[in-house]
């Protein structure tokens, strides 16, 4: 390539790279350096350099392991019940050789194109005790069955109830579109040879198609988790005062409650984890190409 | 296949099943904006429509100041982000470039950064700067949060479209003597305008959608739908079905430009993270 269009392209790609420096870099340093204490940007920093907020953040008497933890049990829980749904959903229409028409299609998707305040807000008001599953749910439990005096609280409640059923519902039709793209490439040669061979459906499921799909399934479980592990939303409106889920755990500290030194170490801890879990799924995603 | 003609019911069972959990909460969105009244005896269905919640909304200064708000910062920002996401998916993605030099390919990567990112986490570093440059609370610093997460996503969009315009074209437009910026208005923009459409839904329905940035960054001074509707679920006055029928003009606007979506570009490669 020339070096005149060279330059071209960096004239061409100039006003992203300034945009993804000033917009992305800039608070990413103020975060990184804010949480050793090294800026004076905002009350209660010190300006010179400490590990304070990194002890107070690893110190198990303190609420920040217990948000992290509370972070990924539900992310996990969440992420097991959609990418289940989705491949159950999946495994179902390949077996039952039901066509996937246009209205269909769209239709899948409908929860992950869904604003994420209306998602979270609709499940507020279905799961609140006056929703519709409130009511359900007490009606079946507390009158019919009578195993509690009363319904225990399915939003806001700190088992993050709530957050799990919202976040499964919007997330299952990603597993399900990954996981039916995946099993159409499939060769049909080898579950027709399975059966030949008299494997029933759960042994041809186990042994092939599970196999198989291998890295497709891994990255959608990955971008599942990530999605919800840096959702703010949904556990805002539907989660506890306590447990708090990361993102609401930092927001609270650095704009609630003035602590900032715990909202950068917080930040800075977050944005490790989810770039883990990224890469984890960026190579699970590149050898899912390699493999198909 | 005798077996399989017989149990049909079964297929259908399943189906319509898994339309209704798609669709029952889409539902209720519906029927909480339009229920006029709702006994709690009979909870299982309203006693009235009607659209007195509407009327109630839009007779709101501080609702209607919001929704345009809500519709001129995504207006902004899906031209903004066309702007500055164009010319960078054609070097990122024409098959005219050959290997691009390192640097390229850098902010490529770093291109998608934010889509790993918690919101939350930007917003905070933001915070600071914005409140040291004076943008805090301001239009132009919520249009520029926005883009964020709007420029990966449109630039996604854009750049596969690019990936597809045969090399030969642009090759022969410069052998006869085309500069870059006529291949790119002559060439480029007709063929890639459904990867540019969609890049540009996404950027709109992303910042219509987005709200901790504009929690953190805009309020009070800048409101959207979904601070107000946040104020009726979460604020200190609760009010479901305000909140369903403000939540509509969210829900309407964005189903239908995903749909467009789906309809122009036969894809899902960009698919919306985070909640």
């Amino acid at each position: 390539m020339s070096p005149r269009r060279q330059l071209g392209n960096l004239l061409l790609i100039a006003p992203l790279t300034i945009f993804l420096l000033v917009m992305v870099m800039v608070p990413l340093v103020i975060a990184m350096l804010s949480s050793f204490g090294l800026t004076t940007v905002a009350p209660g920093l010190p300006g010179h350099f400490t590990l304070q907020g990194y002890r107070d953040f690893f110190d198990p008497s303190k609420p920040s392991l217990q948000a992290l933890w509370f972070t990924f049990k539900v992310t996990l829980i969440t992420t097991v019940i959609s990418t289940s749904l989705g491949l159950g959903l999946a495994l179902f229409m390949h077996f039952r050789k039901i066509r996937l028409n246009a209205a269909l299609s769209f239709l899948v998707k409908v929860p992950l194109f869904m604003p994420y305040l209306v998602t979270a807000f609709v499940f507020w008001v279905l799961l609140y005790p006056r929703g519709y599953i409130g009511i359900i749910f007490e009606i079946i439990f507390v009158e019919f069955f009578r195993l509690a005096e009363e319904a225990p609280a399915l939003v806001a409640d700190p088992y993050g109830i709530a957050i799990i059923v919202c976040g499964s519902w919007m997330r299952f039709p990603y597993a399900f579109v990954i996981i039916h793209g995946l099993l159409q490439m499939l060769d049909p040669s080898l579950e027709e040879a399975a059966r030949t061979l008299g494997a029933r459906t759960g042994r041809i499921v186990r042994r092939i198609h599970l196999p198989l799909l291998g890295y497709g399934l891994l990255s959608a479980v990955l971008l599942n988790f990530l999605a919800l592990f840096i959702a703010f939303s949904i556990p805002f409106v539907l989660g506890a005062s306590w447990p708090q889920f990361l993102s609401v755990f930092v927001y609270v500290n650095a704009k609630d409650q003035g602590n900032w030194l715990a909202g950068y170490t917080t930040s800075v801890v977050y944005i490790c984890v989810a770039l883990a879990i990224a890469y984890f799924y960026t190579r699970a995603l590149a050898k899912a190409r390699k493999h198909a | 296949m005798p077996k399989r003609s017989d149990s049909r019911w079964v297929d259908w069972l399943v189906i319509g099943l898994v339309v209704w959990l798609i669709l029952f909460p889409v539902v209720v969105v519906f029927l909480y904006a339009f229920a006029t009244k709702w006994f709690p005896s009979h909870w299982w269905w309203p006693q009235e429509f009607g659209i007195n919640w509407f009327r109630k909304i839009l007779t709101s200064n501080n609702i209607v100041t919001a929704m345009l708000n809500s519709y001129l910062i995504a207006a902004v920002v899906t031209l903004a982000t066309i702007g500055v996401t164009f010319p960078a998916a054609y070097v990122f993605g024409a098959r005219t470039q050959g290997n691009n030099g390192s640097f390229i390919q850098l902010v490529e990567g770093f291109s998608n950064i934010p889509l790993a990112f918690p919101t939350i986490t930007v917003g905070i570093g933001l915070l600071p700067f914005y409140a040291k440059i004076g943008l805090l609370s301001s239009f132009p610093g919520v249009v520029l949060a926005h883009m964020i997460m709007a420029v990966p996503y449109a630039l996604r969009a854009m750049v596969s479209s690019f990936l597809m315009v045969p090399p030969e074209y642009e090759e022969a437009a410069r052998n006869l003597g085309a500069s870059r910026a006529l291949i790119l208005r002559k060439i480029y923009l007709p063929l890639v305008w459904p990867g540019m459409m969609a890049g540009g839904i996404f950027a709109f329905s992303w910042s219509l959608n987005e709200f901790v940035l504009i929690l953190l960054l805009g309020y009070p001074n800048i409101e959207t739908i979904p601070v107000q509707v946040y104020q009726f679920v979460g604020g200190y006055y609760l009010h479901p079905q305000q909140a369903a029928a403000l939540g509509l003009f969210l829900l309407v606007p964005t189903l239908a430009l995903m749909f467009l979506v789906e309809r122009t570009v036969k894809s899902s490669a960009v698919v919306p993270a985070g909640a």
